[in-house]
C-alpha cells in the first residue's frame, strides 16, 4: 500500500514559510497529492518552502520531478525551494540524476529555518 | 526471489518492498537497494501506466530479483505484442515528452545496465543490472 502524509507547517514572521513534513512514499499512485498540496500553497502566496525528508522513505522521477518545477516557480516569485533531513539513500539518488547541486539542502528543519530567517 | 502484482499502480509499493527484502536478504547495502528500488519503479510504473488499462483484472506482471556472481540483477516480465520501454505513459505525454525522457533518464542511472529481450511465447522482458 502506497502511503503518502504531508505535514504543513506555516511560519515566519508573515506566514509566508511553509514547512512541508513529508511522510511516506511518492510515486505515481499519489503524486497528485504532493501537486495539489503544493499548488494549494503556491496559491495561498507562500514562495519559500522547506520540505522536510526526515520521514520520507521513497521518491520517484515524478517526485523529483515535482520538486523541480517548484523551484522554478518559487525562482520566479523571488522565492526559495529547501530540504532539510535529507537521509544519504535520497542524497546518493539525487547526486547520481544531478539535481543534488539544484537544490539546497540542510541537514535538519532547524537549519533549513534559519537560513530563511537569516535572509528574512 | 519472484512474484505476481496486477497492473494497478498500487502495486508500486508492494513491488519496491519486494527489491527491499531481497537486497535485506542478500546483505546489499542501502544505497544500492534505494538505487534498484527507484530503477524497478520506474519500469512498473511505465508498464502499469501503458498498459494497465489493456489489461484483465486478473493479468499480472512479473518481477524476479536474483544475485548473478557480482551482480544483481531485476526482471520484469509480461506476455504480448513487443513493449516500447521508451514510449511515452499518459501521465508523461500530458506533461509532455521531457517527463518520459526523464523517468528513463533516471531508470538509466541507477543501475549498470538495461536489457530488453523479447522471448519466444511473446514475453517481453526488461532486465536491469547493477554491478555489485
Amino acid at each position: 500500500m502506497s502511503n503518502l502524509r504531508i505535514v504543513e507547517h506555516k511560519t515566519g514572521p508573515a506566514g509566508n514559510l511553509i514547512v512541508l513534513r513529508i511522510e511516506g512514499s511518492i510515486d505515481q499512485a499519489n503524486i497528485d497529492q504532493l501537486q495539489k498540496t503544493i499548488a494549494r500553497v503556491v496559491a495561498g502566496g507562500c514562495a519559500r518552502i522547506i520540505a522536510n525528508c526526515e520521514k520520507l522513505s521513497f521518491i520517484s522521477s515524478s517526485g523529483i520531478g515535482v520538486f523541480i518545477d517548484l523551484k522554478e516557480v518559487l525562482g520566479e516569485k523571488n522565492g526559495e525551494l529547501a530540504f532539510a533531513a535529507v537521509t544519504s539513500k535520497f542524497l546518493n539518488i539525487f547526486h547520481k540524476v544531478g539535481v543534488d547541486e539544484l537544490f539546497t539542502m540542510f541537514p535538519g528543519e532547524k537549519e533549513a529555518l534559519s537560513h530563511f530567517n537569516q535572509g528574512a | 526471489m519472484k512474484r505476481s502484482f496486477p497492473y494497478s499502480l498500487e502495486s508500486l509499493a508492494a513491488v519496491r518492498q519486494l527489491a527491499a527484502d531481497f537486497c535485506s536478504n542478500s546483505a546489499i547495502n542501502e544505497l544500492v537497494c534505494g538505487e534498484m528500488e527507484l530503477a524497478l519503479n520506474e519500469a512498473c510504473t511505465h508498464i502499469i501506466s501503458h498498459r494497465g488499462s489493456s489489461t484483465q483484472p486478473d493479468e499480472t506482471f512479473h518481477v524476479t530479483l536474483a544475485t548473478v556472481g557480482a551482480m544483481l540483477v531485476a526482471s520484469v516480465s509480461f506476455p504480448g505484442k513487443r513493449y516500447n520501454f521508451m514510449q511515452p505513459t499518459n501521465t508523461a505525454r500530458a506533461k509532455g515528452p521531457a517527463m518520459s525522457l526523464f523517468a528513463a533518464y533516471v531508470t538509466r542511472k541507477m543501475v549498470d545496465m538495461v536489457m530488453y529481450n523479447y522471448l519466444p511465447g511473446n514475453i517481453n522482458e526488461l532486465r536491469l543490472i547493477k554491478n555489485l
